[in-house]
């Protein structure tokens, strides 16, 4: 009957580790809403709002957009809902820490490359340059929410 | 309504009232190797009032017991529990002699039948904590001697039995929390908080792991926990009880958020009485937490009291009180594995919750004539809790709760082989909340339960409760919940047992009307929600026997439950923030195992193995229920010797399978899981030889100080060492 001792023991040796720092996701994310504060009326029409994604960019102005996300320096949210007013986002943060100095809502108008920059995240409504932002490793950053007004859209930077 | 008085009235016309001569029963109680005459032996008469308790001299007496046939039940801690069924014409004397327990094992429940019944009389599976099992361990909180159940997980405010629950974001237990049979369920988010009574007061704890509802009704669908009270029988008993643990420093630097040390502090006084006005308990307990984790601090005081009147005739009235208040930190989840002991970023380290409850209550037992008894219970239970932030801040909380709850009930010997147990219970609540609004639900219930008792081996339960739940702001329910069982002893002691069952639940204030920020989810009312209804079906067999020279007790059982619109917290991926409303889903099942097995490998060890399987299902979508993990293993070897008393408990969850994925829009590493091991070293030393009526215990809680997730998002208690006196003066 001694061997019965051994059933628990099995489960201790199984015992791995259990939970670590290095469990932690090394990526984060960065949440928030697009709001259109225009109005859903104010959406453009399908054939000119093909796709809407957020753009998480490290330098202002930008570089290049493009080879920013294909060297894996920028990130894009999955595509998101359009002709609604409220739209949460979420993009996910591969390499941290990072510094983002735009994050930009840009909507397809055409090609991959035809895109429009409608909103950016910036924490004062009145100003006209968007905030930087620190992204900590494994991070869940909230309320980063982009307000679009289609009828008065800012200026835009290029985006290649 | 009209339909359960009428159901109630059928049921209680069939009682006899007996008026037959009367009969003395009595003798002495003996130890039956040493034939050492035992005193505080119970002897009762099955499915009624009668009963004796021994004397210094193991003397025993029984008056006015009417002719007829009746089990006897005898019991004493610590002894075998002896069984009899005699035939009572004249007055007898009968000597009963007890054997010494060789393995322990449950004995007497009354949480089954809702009276006094042996073990194996329970078509259930059902699961007791003795007292026994509370000495020499320097637990503070009632959780942590039930987290040592197979199949049981137990957090801050639900339990869950067999995986009925997952993550129901603090809202509405499946498993009906009861004390000394009065429901402990908050009005308002139907909350099972095991913690807030004094662990000093317990004196059993039954737990049954299938459906209640035909008893207990709603919430006891996923099972029932109820904790019995100690019974004075001492002139005058003190227990104080001293005790300080610190919690070690975590092996990660990323984890040490500071220097000090972190301790978790108890003090605890209970009085016992026993006097010629009645027996009187009365416990307090402060607990200081300062915890392992960055802003999980609280402070808690549990008060309770009992006072148990005796009057002529074999009537008697307890009344009891409850105090409870918590302050603590308004806590939520990890900041992330990387920093698994610090809430998130930027979370408002200035938020508090205050919660108090408060509960009164009344317990009347009555003999009708000298074959039944009837019981009336009432009880008014409160609850509070309230956010220190503004009002006007997204994330204040505040809700008042009163559960009122009566109950009348009778119990009959309906034939000489049969019991009956009948009653009508009625609750209700009323809630004034700033999230769930000012609302009103009452519950009117009826139910009866018959045990048919053939050959002496056989015995035959049946069982019908009906309840009718009318809400002031969304439809009404009528439910009926039928309950078959059946047990059947061998003559070789073999005990086998099989059971189906209906049982229910109806949505919480809270589920219905929740309209809250809770840890940064928006949770959405749905009062449309339909009551959640089960199927559940079990077959067990226990037994006792010699293997290899060595006694062991062994209990196995499979079970099967069927779970219809059961209620869990959804997403709405469309909303605008993270969104979550309380939905029926359509259909799942959970099946699976229950495995123990108790055994004295030597003479001073004593060795207990559990395990439970689950395979829960949610069957719209074939996969696995989420926050459910497959397997429970729990081992326990227990050594004794004089004073010295030393028990190492071990106990392992899977891994949960499955979480919900839209947790990572507010939840850092919410997918992050391990499986769960835990062992908690106990040694105590019983100074009492010394002349000191002093108990001196050490504990280290998570003894490996393993690391693991308490369900999603938090890290588990990490190693608590904690040092205990104890003082017991005794009169």
């Amino acid at each position: 009957m001694k061997w019965i001792y051994l059933i628990p023991l099995l489960f201790i040796f199984s015992c791995q580790e259990g939970v670590s720092p290095a469990d932690g996701e090394r990526e984060s994310f960065v949440n928030g809403k697009i709001i259109v504060v225009s109005g859903i009326d104010s959406w453009p029409r399908p054939d000119s709002a093909k796709e809407l994604r957020i753009i998480v960019v490290p330098s202002y102005p930008p570089y290049n957009i493009l080879a920013d996300i294909l060297e894996g320096r920028a990130y894009l949210s999955d595509t998101l809902q359009r002709f609604i007013d409220t739209i949460p986002y979420s993009v996910k943060i591969q390499k941290t820490p990072m510094e983002s100095a735009y994050i930009l809502a840009s909507l397809r108008f055409g090609t991959i490359l035809q895109q429009k920059m409608i909103g950016f995240y910036k924490k004062n409504p009145e100003s006209k340059v968007p905030d930087s932002l620190y992204i900590d490793k494994g991070v869940n950053l909230q309320n980063l929410d982009i307000f679009i007004d289609f009828k008065n859209l800012p200026d835009q930077q290029p985006i290649k | 309504m009209r339909r359960i008085i009428i159901i109630f009235l059928l049921l209680i016309s069939f009682i006899r009232f007996s008026l037959f001569a009367q009969v003395v029963l009595s003798g002495y109680t003996f130890d039956n190797i040493e034939n050492k005459k035992l005193s505080g032996v119970k002897i009762q008469l099955e499915g009624t009032l009668l009963g004796a308790v021994s004397n210094q001299d193991g003397f025993f007496k029984i008056s006015k017991i009417p002719k007829g046939k009746y089990n006897v039940i005898v019991t004493l801690s610590g002894y075998e529990i002896l069984k009899e069924n005699i035939l009572l014409q004249t007055d007898t004397i009968i000597n009963f002699s007890l054997k010494l327990k060789e393995v322990s094992k449950p004995e007497v429940v009354v949480t089954a039948a809702r009276r006094l019944q042996s073990y194996q009389d329970v078509p259930l599976s059902i699961t007791t904590i003795e007292r026994d099992f509370f000495k020499g361990k320097n637990y503070f909180e009632i959780k942590d001697y039930v987290n040592f159940v197979s199949g049981l997980n137990v957090n801050s405010d639900n339990i869950s039995i067999r995986g009925s629950s997952g993550f129901q974001f603090g809202s509405g237990s499946r498993v009906a929390l009861l004390l000394d049979g009065f429901p402990f369920l908050s009005g308002d988010i139907g909350e099972a908080n095991i913690n807030i009574f004094p662990p000093e007061i317990v004196s059993r704890i039954e737990i049954v792991k299938g459906s209640g509802s035909a008893l207990y009704g709603s919430s006891a669908m996923g099972g029932v926990v109820n904790l019995v009270t100690i019974e004075p029988e001492k002139n005058l008993s003190t227990n104080i009880q001293i005790s300080s643990g610190i919690y070690t420093s975590p092996k990660y630097d990323e984890w040490k958020y500071t220097d000090k040390i972190r301790t978790k502090n108890n003090v605890a006084v209970t009085i016992n009485s026993n006097g010629s006005l009645g027996k009187l308990l009365l416990s307090g307990q402060y607990l200081n937490d300062e915890s392992y984790r960055k802003f999980n601090r609280s402070n808690r005081l549990n008060l309770f009291g009992k006072y148990i009147i005796p009057i002529n005739n074999g009537k008697r009235i307890s009344l009891f009180g409850f105090a409870n208040y918590i302050h603590s930190d308004d806590g939520t989840f990890w900041g992330g594995a990387f920093k698994a002991t610090v809430p998130p970023e930027n979370y408002n380290l200035l938020r508090r919750i205050n919660r108090n409850r408060f509960a009164l209550g009344l317990d009347f037992l009555s003999p009708i004539g000298v074959n039944s008894f009837y019981q009336v219970k009432t009880s008014l239970y409160r609850t509070n809790f309230e956010s220190n932030l503004p009002k006007n801040d997204i994330n204040y909380r505040q809700s008042t709760s009163y559960s009122n709850f009566n109950e009348f009930q009778i119990t009959h010997h309906l034939f000489e082989n049969s019991i009956v147990t009948s009653g009508v219970t009625v609750i209700n609540n009323w809630v004034n909340s700033f999230q769930y609004g000012n609302r009103k639900q009452n519950i009117v219930s009826a139910f009866t339960q018959g045990e048919f008792t053939a050959f002496n081996l056989i015995k035959v339960t049946g069982g019908i409760r009906t309840d009718y739940d009318v809400s002031d702001s969304s439809d009404n329910f009528f439910e009926i919940s039928p309950r078959l069982g059946l047990t059947y002893e061998s003559e070789k002691k073999i005990i086998l047992r099989t059971s189906l069952g209906k049982g229910f639940r109806v949505a919480t204030i809270s589920e219905r009307f929740a309209s809250i920020r809770y840890s940064g989810f928006t949770i959405e009312p749905n009062p449309e929600l339909s009551p959640e209804k089960s199927w559940n079906f079990e077959m067990g067999t226990s037994f006792e026997r010699k293997l290899l020279g060595h006694t062991i007790f062994f209990d196995a059982s499979v079970f099967y439950a069927r779970y219809e619109n059961l209620i869990e917290p959804q997403f709405d991926t469309n909303a605008a923030t993270p969104t979550i409303r309380f939905r029926n889903i359509a259909k799942s099942e959970i099946k699976g195992i229950d495995l123990s097995l108790r055994l004295r490998p030597f003479h001073l060890f004593e060795t207990v193995l559990s395990l439970t399987y689950l395979d829960p299902i949610d069957l719209n979508t074939k996969d696995i229920l989420k926050f459910r993990p497959h397997l429970y293993t729990i081992a326990s070897l227990n050594f004794t010797f004089k004073d010295l008393a030393i028990s190492l408990l071990y106990k392992y969850v899977s891994k949960i399978v499955k979480v919900e994925e839209q947790l990572r829009f507010i939840l850092t590493d919410y997918s992050v899981r391990v499986p769960t091991h835990l062992v908690d070293l106990n040694l105590s030393y019983n100074l009492s030889s010394t002349g000191l009526p002093i108990e001196a215990t050490f504990t280290i809680q998570n003894l490996l100080d393993y690391y693991y997730v308490d369900l999603v998002g938090n890290l588990g208690p990490t190693r608590l060492i904690t040092l205990g006196l104890k003082y017991n003066f005794e009169k």
